[in-house]
């Protein structure tokens, strides 16, 4: 009867076997992928022979987004805001017991990889990868291209280990690396070096800016915003700016922002999908001309 | 006076506990434990106690004991044979104490020490790190050692001993997976570490519950509401809040001493949601603006309102 039917009907088994293959080779190329990035993002790690001296310990972990939590507790949720893909974690072992772990994260986009980065700083300034943060000795983080990248000692070691091992795991990563185009928009007169956060949810910039933590602003992975630090006129300010991705969400959050009982607004403002906002003890007049500056308004 | 047990009374007192927790189960649903029966409520403070503690000094231990005999001594938590667990906040595997991420071991030492001078039969400490293992976590952490030094026991949590347990006052969770000495354990101390929290601003005390839980992260979907539905379970004895330093960004990790505070503090109190109330201001916050210290006040397990309460602060 099968026979009968491949006979009478070549073209509708035809039909059938191409069906079968494409979807064969959709599964193996599902398969490859999710096997290869888990191996891609782990590659990048240093093997035992980066640093003289210190040798991995096993087999990196690599750690899917629903898995994050056992990678850094609930710290996940700053993660998640700058669309965590995957996480990879090698540790290794050093002379008289020394240790340090290096923790590498794939984001959604170097945009987000600068601001999981630019959320973090906390030392001093290194050269490394797009740009890098530490405390000698002790700790070691940079962005580049969309992953971040932190390294941490256990005790205190040599710095020139860290660093080390940052520029081998640097060396590894896809090069290049350009701040979000919205950062590098900010007026430069007065505004804080390193202090340009760029976030997309408001859980990113909570430490220096609360905002009631019911989403006042409407932020969602679609829009993209920057809180900077400024002196102007010796008085500390802060400036917000949020670009959505439409006019009529950004006019929105123009409303919710001023109605609501934030303490320090001193203006804010909103030009086509943008909205700009200045909070702090600055005079009216420089808060408005801050604004009008990063909204190009009158441009 | 010794009471005289007949095994008449003995055997009815086992059928009412097991008619109670079959009870139990079948209202919930699914084989939960009922609330400990062993755990005494937290006493109240005597005339003369303070309601809440804050003692400061650059001395861990210095600072807990004066804390602790300004709530009138151990005494009033711990009477003699009893099994006392303390439970710290041992998240981290690879920081040392001085990173502010997990508590001090100092002040873990003087409760021990302070609950077997009080007469303890056994004191024991745990916590469930999310990674590495506890082993490693207890021994960085430095609280191994100091516990050990100070006669307790460190205690790995036994993934066999979490037990499906009913929460009645539950909003949002009416059950979860708790570690079952805890709830059964005469005295729970909670002694978290102030620091800062991504998600739900600071980690305090009703935040360290969740190392008794099973699938903690499960937790984290309506964090604040949840966090008050597991306080209204597990109800510590005595809360003592680590503050010597604190985290006050990128938390609770952490990862970088810049972000840690010295604030040589230690504040305890029986009512877990004020203690929290009262170190949410060493942030420049209030109680009311983390949420699962507001919500819990809202459940009635405790009170925000640090003006009208007796706070005694101790410079030791």
């Amino acid at each position: 009867m099968r026979l009968t039917a491949l006979r009478d009907h070549p073209g509708m088994w035809i039909k059938r076997i191409g069906m079968l293959s494409v979807l064969l080779i959709l599964c193996a190329i599902g398969v490859a992928c999710a096997g290869g990035g888990s191996d891609d993002l782990a590659r990048y790690l240093p093997g035992d022979d980066a640093i003289p001296g210190w040798t991995r310990q096993g087999a990196p972990r690599v750690f899917a987004r629903d898995d994050l939590y056992e990678l850094v507790d609930g710290q996940a949720e700053a993660f998640f805001a700058y669309g965590l893909i995957q996480a990879a974690l090698g540790r290794y072992a050093g002379p008289q017991g020394s240790g340090l772990r290096i923790e590498l994260f794939r984001l959604a986009s170097a945009a987000d990889a600068y601001g999981l980065f630019s959320t973090s700083i906390s030392g001093e300034p290194v050269a490394l990868g797009a740009a890098g943060d530490a405390d000698p000795g002790r700790r070691l983080a940079f962005w580049q291209e969309r992953y971040y990248v932190r390294i941490q000692a256990v005790q205190p070691i040599a710095d020139e280990v860290l660093r080390g091992f940052g520029r081998a795991v640097a060396d590894a990563l896809p090069a290049g690396s350009e701040p979000p185009e919205l950062v590098t928009r900010l007026p430069v007169e007065g505004l804080q070096p390193r202090s340009a956060r760029f976030f997309r949810q408001e859980i990113s910039i909570q430490p220096w800016l609360w905002l009631g933590g019911s989403n006042l602003l409407g932020l969602s992975q679609e829009s993209a915003g920057v809180l900077a630090d400024y002196t102007l006129g010796g008085s500390p300010a802060r400036l917000l700016v949020v670009r959505y991705p439409d006019a009529a969400a950004a006019a929105q959050a123009l409303q919710a922002l001023q109605g609501s009982n934030i303490p320090n607004l001193v203006t804010a403002q909103v030009r086509e999908k943008e909205l700009a906002a200045v909070f702090g003890e600055l005079a009216f007049a420089e808060g408005r001309a801050l604004v009008e500056r990063v909204l190009r308004i009158g441009e | 006076m010794a009471q005289n047990i007949t095994r008449r009374k003995f055997l009815g007192w086992m059928l009412a506990s097991s008619g109670l927790a079959l009870w139990s189960a079948a209202c919930s649903g699914a084989p939960a434990l009922p609330l400990s029966a062993t755990r005494r409520p937290a006493p109240a403070p005597a005339a003369g106690q303070a309601y809440l503690a804050v003692a400061h000094s650059e001395d861990a231990a210095a600072a807990t004991r004066a804390a602790i005999a300004a709530l009138g001594g151990m005494e009033r938590f711990v009477k003699p044979g009893d099994d006392v667990i303390i439970k710290p906040n041992i998240c981290t595997d690879y920081h040392p104490p001085e990173y502010a991420t997990t508590t001090n071991p100092f002040v873990v030492a003087t409760l021990v020490t302070t609950c077997l001078e009080a007469g303890a039969r056994r004191v024991r400490v745990m916590d469930t790190p999310f990674g590495g293992t506890p082993e490693t976590a207890y021994a960085i952490s430095g609280i191994a050692d100091a516990t050990r030094a100070a006669k307790g026991e460190m205690e790995v949590m036994s993934p066999l001993k979490f037990v499906m347990t009913s929460i009645p006052q539950g909003k949002d969770i009416t059950q979860w997976e708790v570690y079952r000495d805890i709830l059964e354990a005469d005295v729970l101390i909670n002694v978290p570490i102030a620091k800062h929290h991504s998600l739900a601003r600071l980690s305090l005390g009703c935040k360290n519950l969740l190392g008794v839980v099973r699938q903690p992260n499960r937790m984290h979907r309506n964090l604040g509401q949840r966090l008050a539905d597991l306080a209204s379970l597990i109800r510590p004895s005595l809360t003592v809040v680590d503050a010597m330093r604190i985290l006050v960004a990128n938390g609770p990790t952490g990862g970088s001493l810049n972000d840690v505070r010295q604030t040589n503090t230690v504040i305890a109190s029986h009512d877990m949601v004020a203690a929290d109330a009262y170190a949410a201001t060493l942030f420049g916050l209030r109680g009311a603006d983390i949420a699962y210290v507001k919500l819990s006040a809202e459940m009635g397990l405790g009170t925000l309102d640090l003006d009208t309460i007796k706070i005694e602060e101790i410079h030791a």
